[in-house]
């Protein structure tokens, strides 16, 4: 049983016609996904609509007699006739006008069952359609705990089609919905929705259900929905998640990170040496692991918030912050995009997903890297200690305004971008605040591996492909070490002790000064040096901005490497040479004007090439991803070039 | 940037969602808004002769709107369009 291949942009193909196509639909917050993971399990692929932002999924089953049956997960939806963009796919799913043109064989309507109106509304206008129908009754087992009793036989009987009471927490009833799948048959609700739903729905409940359970959540909600305790509340839950990522993802990302260096250590000791050997260990097993050491924040934000939604406490988290964000043109749900962005761009920007609208989504995205990750830090780190090198406390308030200046430049720009390129309403916020209940692990541990699959998969063969470009670049061509370094070596050799080692640091330092100076990088640092000069930029920081492009924090090591010869920036006498290191000219190299310039420049600048790609994915194509860094790059010029003049002229050069 | 209702008229006995206190309820009489935004509310549950009770109000309003037989939806909304909801206020 294998999934279905598709890519944005491209029509759907079904590599088994024979397979049972049945499109899941229903109101948010029926436990959909939920369904669909139960009966597709992890046999299913993640794509976006062609053209669109809104994404959906396609899963394998086996159904009668063991034909297979393509599930395809739609957006929750209320209603199919409002002109947004959740509502459009849907009906151009049901219509056939998607996925390759081909029409669901039956629609499988998911209904909440302690809320059986509102979900036979949405049934009476897919009825319209004339679409083969089959009705899953869900949180069949919730209904029952709160003695709100559906008679599902006599639903059926009304409707005339398969009507099953389901359970996807526990599983029961999925059997049961996949055999009825293929007895889907047209409904027909005549008349006003409402109307129809309500009689159908009345007809076959207990006219003394109680419509009880509604006090926990009336409790929780005074607590958590209150502008003092529900924002301190919100503080501590998202500043959990948050320390989380950091503190459960450093080890994974450490045993990554060890992993791949060990498999390059064993590919080139294994290969006869050469550039074929050079490719593989360190450009395609580098490029590999740069991209891999993503996951582990990944998997672990995706997973604490797929628990979070499961509770329903996110869509009140979203209704706190929608008055934060709405004067910068942003909804509430851009919280989760915004707070993930801290600890890394790619997760923040496939949580985007959760923004409704089309404008807000995509502003969302293009602002999310102004965040400060955690890649920024090493630089931050480097700077702020060489600006304050004694005196910690004012490189801290330093350090934690750089995260003021990217969380400003985050909301002006989304307020920008929505009074111009992605002008337009906002959707008003309007949310189902569903009931507090107990959260999915194994709902969040598929919705996790959906996440982490499509980063893997999608963007990782992109990242792969430009991180190997820009370690060629890096790297050759080689330069024969200069006539001094033979002469510094000669030397060592005919010393013994420290004198000799000392000799030989030297020599390691000018030889690759000289190799960083001679490669494709180094003459393209060299060439493109007159753009940075304003920006107080010698061309070996030139070197590093250009080598970071790929992932900013390479910055450090790239500047270790070029100015010390060494890439520990963590060693003290590679800091200090740092610190004394001079340009060509004998002028110092990292003078206070040109620190406190690259420091606003590593704030504000993309030089992120992995949240190019997923930009690139998720917002639907890459004219997004060269607006992201084309903006972001000016931002970070302007902003680096008035700082440095500025600074320059009050005689801090 | 959410859209305010064309004409936000109330006629007499009618009062704004906006406008009721904390508990106190009401039948939904009108929703007059965009065409978009009232199709999103009716369907969401805030639909003409549907009766909600006001959980919460201020710049977000959350209201329990009813179910007949089975567990009020509550719904989290922009005040600016719990003021294009009007209700005959049914009591505290």
């Amino acid at each position: 049983m294998s999934a279905t291949q598709t890519t944005p942009g491209t029509p759907h193909r079904d590599p088994h016609p024979a397979a049972r196509r049945v499109a899941l639909i229903g109101n948010p917050n029926t436990g959909k996904t939920s369904l669909f993971n139960r009966v597709a399990g992890a046999r299913h692929q993640t794509a976006n609509f062609p053209g669109t932002t809104q994404e959906y999924r396609v899963g394998r089953a086996r159904g009668e007699h063991d034909r297979p049956i393509e599930l395809i997960d739609l957006p929750g939806v209320y209603t199919l006739e409002t002109g947004q963009s959740e509502a459009r796919v849907c009906r151009d799913a049901l219509e056939g006008n998607a996925l390759g043109g081909r029409p669901p064989d039956a629609v499988c309507v998911v209904v909440d069952a302690t809320r059986v109106t509102r979900g036979l509304r949405l049934l009476a206008e897919i009825a319209k359609s004339g679409a083969p129908v089959v009705v899953a009754l869900n949180m069949h087992d919730l209904a029952h705990k709160r003695g709100v009793v559906v008679r599902a036989e006599e639903i059926a009987e009304e409707l005339g089609c398969p009507v099953v009471p389901t359970s996807a927490r526990t599983g029961a009833g999925v059997p049961a919905l996949i055999a009825a799948f293929a007895d889907a048959a047209p409904v027909n609700a005549e008349g006003d929705a409402w109307a129809w739903a309500e009689r159908v729905g009345s007809s076959a409940r207990d006219a003394a259900a109680p419509a009880s359970s509604h006090a926990m959540t009336e409790r929780l909600d005074r607590v958590l929905m209150h502008p003092v305790s529900g924002t301190l509340v919100f503080a501590i839950v998202m500043g959990a998640i948050f320390w989380t990522i950091f503190k459960l993802a450093g080890v994974p990302m450490d045993l990554v990170d060890a992993v791949f260096a060990r498999l390059s250590g064993w590919a080139s000791s294994v290969l006869p040496a050469g550039a074929v050997s050079e490719l593989l260990s360190e450009g395609i097993i580098g490029g590999v692991g740069a991209t891999v050491i993503f996951l582990p924040q990944i998997v672990i934000l995706f997973f604490l918030i797929s628990l979070l939604e499961g509770t329903g406490y996110l869509a009140r988290a979203a209704l706190l912050m929608d008055r934060l964000f709405r004067p910068f043109g942003l909804p509430g749900q851009s919280f989760v995009p915004m707070l993930s962005a801290h600890a890394c761009a790619i997760p923040a920007v496939m949580s985007c997903r959760g923004v409704p609208g089309r404008q807000e989504r995509l502003a969302t995205i293009l602002v999310a890297p102004f965040l400060s990750c955690s890649a920024r830090i090493p630089v931050y780190v480097l700077l702020t200690g060489l600006l304050f090198a004694d005196r910690p406390g004012l490189a801290a308030v330093a350090f934690a305004g750089c995260y003021v200046l990217g969380a400003i430049a985050a909301l002006f720009t989304a307020l920008l971008f929505r009074r111009t390129i992605l002008r337009g309403p906002g959707r008003p916020m309007a949310i189902d605040l569903p009931d507090y209940r107990r959260p999915s692990v194994r709902s969040a541990l598929l919705t996790t591996y959906d996440r982490a699959m499509s980063f893997l998969k999608k963007a990782g063969t992109v990242i792969v492909a430009m991180m190997v470009v820009l370690w060629w670049a890096g790297e050759y061509p080689h330069a024969e070490p200069p006539a001094e370094v033979v002469e510094l070596r000669a030397q060592a050799a005919s010393v013994e002790g420290e004198p000799a080692e000392a000799l030989i640091a030297e020599a390691d330092e000018f030889e690759a000064r000289h190799a960083g100076r001679s490669t494709f990088l180094g003459r393209a640092g060299r060439t493109v040096q007159p753009v940075f000069a304003p920006l107080g930029y010698d061309w070996q920081i030139t070197v590093g901005v250009l080598g970071s492009f790929a992932a900013r924090e390479v910055f450090v090591s790239t500047l270790s490497v070029v100015v010390a010869g060494s890439d520990d920036a963590e060693d003290e006498g590679v800091l200090d040479r740092l610190r004394t290191a001079r340009r060509d000219d004998g002028s110092v190299m990292l003078s206070p004007a040109t620190s406190w310039s690259l420091l606003v420049f590593y704030v504000l600048a993309m030089q992120c090439l992995p949240t190019l790609a997923v930009t690139a994915r998720e917002a639907g194509g890459w004219k997004w991803a060269m607006l992201q860094l084309g903006w972001m790059s000016l931002l970070a010029y302007g902003a680096a070039l008035v700082t440095h003049q500025a600074l320059t002229a009050t005689g801090m050069a | 940037m959410p859209t305010a209702a064309p004409a936000q008229t109330k006629t007499p006995g009618e009062t704004s969602l906006a406008s009721l206190r904390r508990g106190e309820t009401g039948v939904v009489v009108a929703v007059r808004a965009r065409d978009d935004d009232v199709v999103m509310l009716e369907s969401m549950g805030l639909r003409p002769n549907a009766w909600v009770r006001v959980c919460r109000t201020g710049r977000t309003c959350v209201v329990a709107a009813d179910e007949p037989g089975g567990c009020p939806c509550r719904l989290g909304i922009e005040r600016r369009l719990a003021e294009c909801v009007f209700v005959s206020a049914g009591g505290v």
